[in-house]
């Protein structure tokens, strides 16, 4: 019996990568007359494609979270792209100390942004802290980065591997190259002792609406990273991030994962650059509609395909 | 506002559904509630529904559904299911407070229903972490050890947000600070009058916590409920004197 | 070369043979397996040929290394030691040695160092210090040391503090170079820079490195300095550990101070032990840096070791461990009673449960050896007694009345100013 299963290729060969992100404001920041809090960047060289998504906190006090969440994509990205050209070799036997010393330099790098910003910006003149309560208040004059807090996700895609970082909530979504979806840990596939999946990039305290920060003083040990070596017995053709609020809208993983499929076929089928941005606009209008009827949240999407 | 052709994305959209945050209630009917603290619950539980209602309104995805039930020398549940705010008005009736203070069987009862198969669905992804709100004015009568250390072994009590009340003199506050996991989320309450009035602000709180995306740093929901309630401090310095040459108190 | 078949035979060079049971696991050396020896089961560790050919042209040496091992035997209970060395056959196609399975109670140290594992309290912790120290001793008296000091190789007991040190296949004599390579933060500048081999003075940088990490759960030289780079290139790892090294927690040079944010384990627990601690590891990571003969010895850590031990007590409102020369409590902050101490030699120890006088600090014998235990008044908590668990009848003046005698099994109450003596020891109890 002929085994029927297609493998799709991506149909605009320019170039080893084809990138793209997009971040939109959620209906109840609309609503409310905030800004959108999310943040995403997408890029690529011929070795490798990088995308990250970050999620700046909705609470009262976070005022400036927008900024946080912008600086961690701007700072991530010229991290990770100085890392990929520094480092000679990335593999099993050293990924996880390089991998820890990038996530280190990222949090360093942010909080230094965080720290300019707020010298330059006091909360002083800041309209928006004048209007918070006295706890919250309290709370920022305590401690500043709080005001910038922000999840990060960050992943990085080669010929030959692929890793994600991750602190906080948010979804990395790992396409192989039978069109199915797998977790990072799923993709990973190690077991425990009791025949538990290992749970390795995932955390379980981020079920129940709690989540890790950049903004947190033990960000380096909420960091979390995965690193997998792709090869014929772990083919992958793409990966998508996204931020919290687009799984928010769903009751099921499966009905969250089929909108992730029809995100990665739509980028397959284009061509060229006008296309892609055709892509991306379908995309915006499917989530602004997405999150009216949904969580609300601002959404972003990333997403890399080799 | 979107446009609304879907387009390829329009099945996905079909998908997008609301989730639900349950408010579990508790409350010790036992004899020694007769009067006017049960007259506060029961006043208090009719003003619930409008108080949900509202905060549903600001939580942009979630709904809000109550389970209301009553233990004394057994444990009775109002609320056959979790219901909306519209149905538990319908629903209450008020509570006559006879009989013993069934803890113990009350947590087991809890334990019950806190699972799919029960009270929350067949769907994790549906619900948003449950609040709990317990109120009681005595010692247990019956053994809650045991049930409370199968009830920490649940998964949606271990992440629910947990307050309790603790009525009156007599009330025992450490078991309700052992099953809440914290002394800081055990209210203490001398004065009657004060009954309603709490119930009513802190189901606001524990309904608001748990239906806004609190990304908090090493905070949890739980922790964003403590410092919302009043902590009492407990401060009893341990002074020892210089000791006697006693042989016999070794 | 692929791996060997469950039910496999494999000889060994003392004429046993070995069969493969199951693969247990795969480094970067080698491959793991659980094998039957006479019925009982072992580890085997069978080399990667790719990591022998690195390892020309000392590749011979290193056999011989092995060898030497296997019939000299284990420093201590605290090693998995080689006991045979296994081939394939006369024209072995590489080779490899059995040792003792590893008991399950143990953990990785580098789990503890990512806070997945906690040590059941800070007693164990020390504990474990302890048990590091001594194995690096017990090396040292056979005249082995360690070309490749690496965290990954220690395993932690985190209910006594106990210690198993694996992967000794790098174990050697000293002044001898396998042609190991050793583990950039973990090996001593000197060796870093070519000036140096292997040897004692090189081990006692690993040693310190090893102690800090485990009180610490971080590096000891990485802090601000090691954030400005996205990645440890040589380069940079030979700036950072050899050539320009400065301590995290140096009290003058403020450089390369943990950053918040990045090292906050570090920066929470450092605090939360005495100053002599840290005058310690100032020294190890100051003078000791570039100075061998500064660096601190096994018996300088001991010290420090045996000191926190005697100064350690139980917080009554937090239950943790704090220390009573911190006055308030390192975790919780409260002050509390801190209970008496008996002062003699030079050593105060503390009263508490589990605490002991020993002769350690009677005559700077073994701390095994218990000649006083302190224990808790059954009418009042709080309130230590002194119980003379010794073969000497003690001679006890309390404060203002005659001497008392106390035999074996009495228990002395703890008042201030009471002098108890011990043979030739002036026991003093204070506040």
């Amino acid at each position: 019996m002929v085994n029927l299963f297609m493998h799709k290729s991506r149909k605009n060969k320019i170039g080893k990568f084809l990138t793209d992100n997009i971040s939109i404001r959620g209906y109840s920041h609309i609503i409310a007359n905030k800004e959108c809090q999310d943040c995403s960047v997408s890029w690529h060289t011929d070795s490798y494609s990088g995308i990250i998504v970050c999620d700046g906190h909705g609470g009262e006090k976070y005022i400036r979270s927008s900024k946080g969440s912008a600086f961690a994509c701007e700072i991530g990205k010229t991290a990770i792209d100085e890392f990929m050209r520094s480092i000679k070799r990335l593999d099993k036997s050293n990924y996880k100390e390089q991998l820890t010393v990038l996530e280190r330099h990222i949090i360093n790098n942010w909080r230094k942004a965080v720290e300019k910003d707020f010298n330059d910006n006091s909360f002083e003149n800041d309209e928006r802290f004048a209007v918070l309560s006295d706890s919250d208040k309290n709370a920022l004059l305590k401690n500043y980065v709080k005001a910038y807090g922000s999840t990060f996700i960050a992943a990085v895609l080669t010929g030959k591997y692929y890793f994600v970082l991750k602190l906080g909530d948010g979804n990395a979504n790992i396409i192989l190259s039978n069109d199915t979806i797998k977790t990072p840990d799923e993709h990973n596939a190690e077991y425990d002792e009791d025949g538990k999946l290992k749970k390795v990039l995932e955390d379980e305290q981020l079920e129940f609406n709690v989540t890790t920060s950049l903004c947190q003083s033990a960000a380096d040990t909420e960091f979390r990273q995965i690193f997998i070596e792709t090869d014929k017995t772990k083919p992958v053709s793409a990966i998508v991030l996204t931020t919290d609020g687009i799984i928010n809208c769903f009751r099921s993983v499966e009905a969250y994962q089929s909108l992730i499929k029809n995100i990665y076929h739509a980028y397959l089928e284009t061509e060229n650059e006008k296309e892609i941005e055709k892509a991306r606009l379908e995309l915006a209008n499917g989530l602004n509609q997405l999150s009216e009827k949904g969580s609300g949240d601002d959404l972003s999407v990333a997403i890399a395909i080799k | 506002m979107a446009d609304t052709n879907g387009g390829r994305y329009g099945a996905n959209i079909e998908e997008v559904a609301a989730r639900t945050m349950t408010l579990f209630y508790l409350f010790d009917k036992s004899g020694s509630m007769y009067g006017e603290k049960i007259g506060q619950v029961n006043n208090a539980m009719k003003d619930i529904p409008q108080i949900i209602k509202e905060v549903a309104e600001s939580a942009p995805n979630a709904n809000i559904t109550v389970a209301a039930a009553t233990f004394s020398t057994g444990v009775e549940w109002i609320t056959p299911k979790p219901q909306t705010p519209d149905e538990f008005i319908n629903t209450w009736r008020d509570v006559q407070a006879e009989g013993l203070t069934s803890l113990g069987a009350a947590l087991t009862s809890l334990n019950e229903k806190m699972s799919r198969k029960a009270f929350l669905g067949d769907n994790p992804m549906g619900y948003l972490a449950p609040g709990i709100i317990i109120l009681s004015d005595g010692e247990p009568t019956d053994d809650w050890e045991k049930p409370l250390a199968e009830l920490k072994k649940n998964n949606w009590f271990k992440n629910a947000i947990k307050v309790a009340f603790a009525v009156g003199a007599d009330a025992n506050k450490t078991v309700l600070a052992e099953v809440c996991g914290t002394p800081e989320a055990v209210i203490s309450i001398d004065d009657p009058e004060k009954i309603r009035q709490y119930i009513k602000f802190v189901t606001a709180a524990v309904s608001k916590t748990g239906t806004t995306s609190q990304a908090s740093s090493s905070a949890s929901p739980q922790d964003v409920l403590n410092q919302q309630i009043q902590s009492i401090d407990d401060d009893k310095p341990f002074v020892v004197d210089i000791p006697d040459v006693d042989d016999s108190q070794w | 070369m692929s791996d060997f078949r469950n039910g496999e035979k494999i000889q060994l060079t003392n004429g046993d043979t070995i069969t493969v049971k199951q693969k247990l696991g795969e480094g970067g050396q080698g491959a793991v397996y659980k094998v039957d020896y006479n019925g009982k089961f072992y580890a085997l560790k069978w080399y990667l040929p790719n990591y022998l050919k690195g390892l020309k042209p000392n590749y011979k040496k290193f056999y011989k290394n092995l060898e030497h091992n296997v019939t000299s035997g284990s420093p201590s209970n605290a090693f998995l030691w080689q006991k045979a060395i296994a081939i394939t056959g006369k024209k072995s196609k590489g080779f490899g040695y059995i040792m003792d399975l590893r008991p399950q109670n143990f953990e990785e140290f580098t789990k503890f160092m990512k806070a997945k594992v906690q040590y059941d309290n800070t007693k164990v912790l020390i504990n474990a210090a302890i048990n590091v120290v001594e194995a690096f001793q017990a090396l040292h008296r056979k005249g082995l040391s360690y070309q490749d000091v690496s965290p990954g190789n220690f395993f932690i007991d985190k209910t006594n503090g106990d210690i198993l040190i694996c992967d000794n296949d790098n174990v050697a004599p000293y002044g001898e170079n396998l042609g190991v390579a050793g583990t950039p933060g973990y090996m001593a500048p000197e060796i870093i820079l070519g000036k140096d081999k292997p040897n004692t003075n090189t081990d006692l940088f690993s040693l310190s490195v090893i102690l800090f990490e485990l009180f610490f759960l971080s590096h000891p030289l990485e802090g601000a300095n090691c954030c400005k780079y996205p990645c440890l290139t040589t380069a940079i790892e030979r700036e950072l550990y050899a050539e320009k090294p400065v301590f995290v927690m140096s009290k003058t040079d403020h450089s390369n101070a943990p950053v918040k944010g990045v090292f906050s384990n570090l920066i929470n627990l450092y605090p939360t032990y005495p100053e002599y601690l840290h005058e310690a590891f100032e020294k190890a990571f100051g003078e000791g840096l570039k100075n061998v003969n500064k660096r601190l010895t096994e018996r300088d850590w001991l010290k420090v070791l045996y000191r926190l031990q005697d100064d350690s007590v139980v917080c009554p409102y937090c239950k943790e461990t704090t220390f009573a020369s911190m006055v308030k409590c390192a975790c919780c902050k409260k002050t509390y009673p801190i209970p008496y101490k008996a002062v003699l030699n030079g050593f105060e120890v503390v009263a508490g449960n589990g605490k002991y006088l020993t002769d350690y600090h009677l005559t700077h014998g073994s701390r095994k050896d218990i000649k006083g235990t302190f224990v808790e008044s059954k009418k009042t908590a709080g309130v230590f007694g002194l119980k003379n668990d010794s073969t000497i009848v003690w001679q006890v003046e309390y404060p203002g009345k005659p001497v008392m005698t106390y035999e074996n099994g009495k228990v002395v109450t703890l008042i201030p100013e009471t002098v108890i003596t011990i043979g030739n020891n002036k026991v003093e109890i204070k506040k």
